[in-house]
């Protein structure tokens, strides 16, 4: 399965940190801004590259050296945040 | 030709018409300045009339309203069109209200408002119609480093603090305790904030029904407050401080390049300015553990 990113966000360092800010007419809550850990923009840049989560999730086993079912479970929790808060959709 | 100026948080704006200009709101008359050569942004106001004023050409664009279910009740939309115009448009539904619609249409330092006032008004314009000139002020900030923020904030023999939280959980009962113990409010709502070199100031803003008038402080420690049944007072830092302030601003994001400039803004403080998680009971034992950090 792919994801796609939507166009209502962008990205931006903030005191060393990965932020996602929203953007446009869609905002109606500045509480939609989060900040993401080193494994959620390893996925965010991928899923925006177009890379199936198949191949994302291999990746970060190999990448962090940690086991499947948790990278998995990660990978979910990011990826579940991020359509609740309409950044991303799934693609079929 | 009538002129009337204005400065809010560091920001001139000259206002010019045919006709003579008022303020029948006093909130906004003690902002009013003697001239201003200079100005930030300069804008022509006239009347208009029809029933449409739809921005055809609009590129992008945010709507929101303002229930104030005793002073106005309007739908405003702030946007900008394709050739890189910003508007914005604020429709009364109160048939009380002097007017029915105003339209303004800037870009760079020059722009127009028009009001299409309802019948039988006074002799007088009001360029101020609520909440036009606040999301002026807003979309001006907002490109020169500052950024508006729902918050009170204090002056405490010099020293400003700041108060933020969604409404209804203490901003003006925070803001009474500290006059209560001898500090100055500078506005108990909706604050500027402006970013120096090295300083951060709060200044207020003109405000329906506030007579008040122009007051700046530079912030020594910013609040993010709570009730609580027990004082406490933690130090927060980093991304996720910046974010917990920001929930707080006012922004209109049409941009990638706006919402990044923005947060950047409200980083810009943070880095300047210590920010704190506030619990708090309503009596003035906070104010005390607040000075008690010597910020």
């Amino acid at each position: 399965m792919k994801y796609i990113a939507s166009d209502n966000f962008t990205t931006t360092d903030v005191l060393g940190e990965m932020v996602i800010v929203p953007v446009g007419k869609d905002v109606k809550e500045n509480g939609n801004m989060l900040a993401i850990n080193k494994t959620g923009e390893f996925i965010l840049e991928r899923i925006t590259k177009g890379v199936d989560s198949k191949d994302i999730i291999e990746e970060m086993v190999k990448t962090f050296d940690a086991e499947s079912s948790l990278i998995e479970a990660d990978f979910q929790k990011f990826t579940s945040r991020m359509i609740e808060l309409g950044y991303l959709s799934e693609k079929e | 030709m009538k002129t009337i100026c204005i400065s809010v948080a560091n920001i001139t704006i000259r206002m010019s018409a045919e006709e003579p200009l008022d303020f029948s709101d006093a909130g906004f008359r003690g902002f009013v300045i003697a001239s201003a050569d200079e100005a930030d942004i300069c804008i022509s106001v006239s009347d208009a009339t029809g029933d449409t004023h739809s921005e055809a050409d609009r590129e992008s664009w945010i709507v929101g309203d303002c229930r104030d279910m005793e002073f106005s009740e309007n739908i405003w939309e702030i946007g900008v069109t394709k050739n890189g115009e910003n508007y914005i448009v604020v429709d009364s539904y109160r048939h009380d209200s002097e007017y029915s619609w105003v339209k303004m249409r800037y870009k760079g330092n020059c722009g127009k408002i028009q009001i299409c006032r309802r019948p039988q008004q006074s002799p007088t314009i009001d360029p101020y119609i609520f909440p036009t000139i606040n999301l002026l002020i807003s979309n001006l900030l907002a490109k020169s480093n500052g950024f508006m923020i729902h918050s009170s904030v204090v002056d405490d023999g010099g020293k400003g603090y700041l108060f933020t939280a969604v409404s209804g959980t203490g901003k003006s009962t925070m803001a009474k305790l500290w006059k209560e113990k001898g500090a100055t409010i500078v506005n108990d709502d909706m604050i500027a904030i402006t970013n120096g070199e090295n300083t951060v100031e709060a200044h207020n803003i003109p405000m329906s029904y506030y007579n008040q008038e122009p007051r700046k402080i530079a912030l020594r420690g910013i609040f993010l407050i709570s009730q609580s049944p027990t004082n406490f007072i933690r130090p927060i830092s980093g991304a996720t401080a910046v974010l917990k302030l920001a929930a707080n601003t006012i922004y209109h994001p049409f941009t990638k390049e706006d919402s990044t400039r923005h947060i950047k803004s409200v980083a810009e403080s943070v880095q300047h300015v210590r920010l704190f998680e506030l619990g708090f009971k309503p009596d003035t034992d906070i104010v005390d553990e607040v000075r008690k950090l010597n910020l």
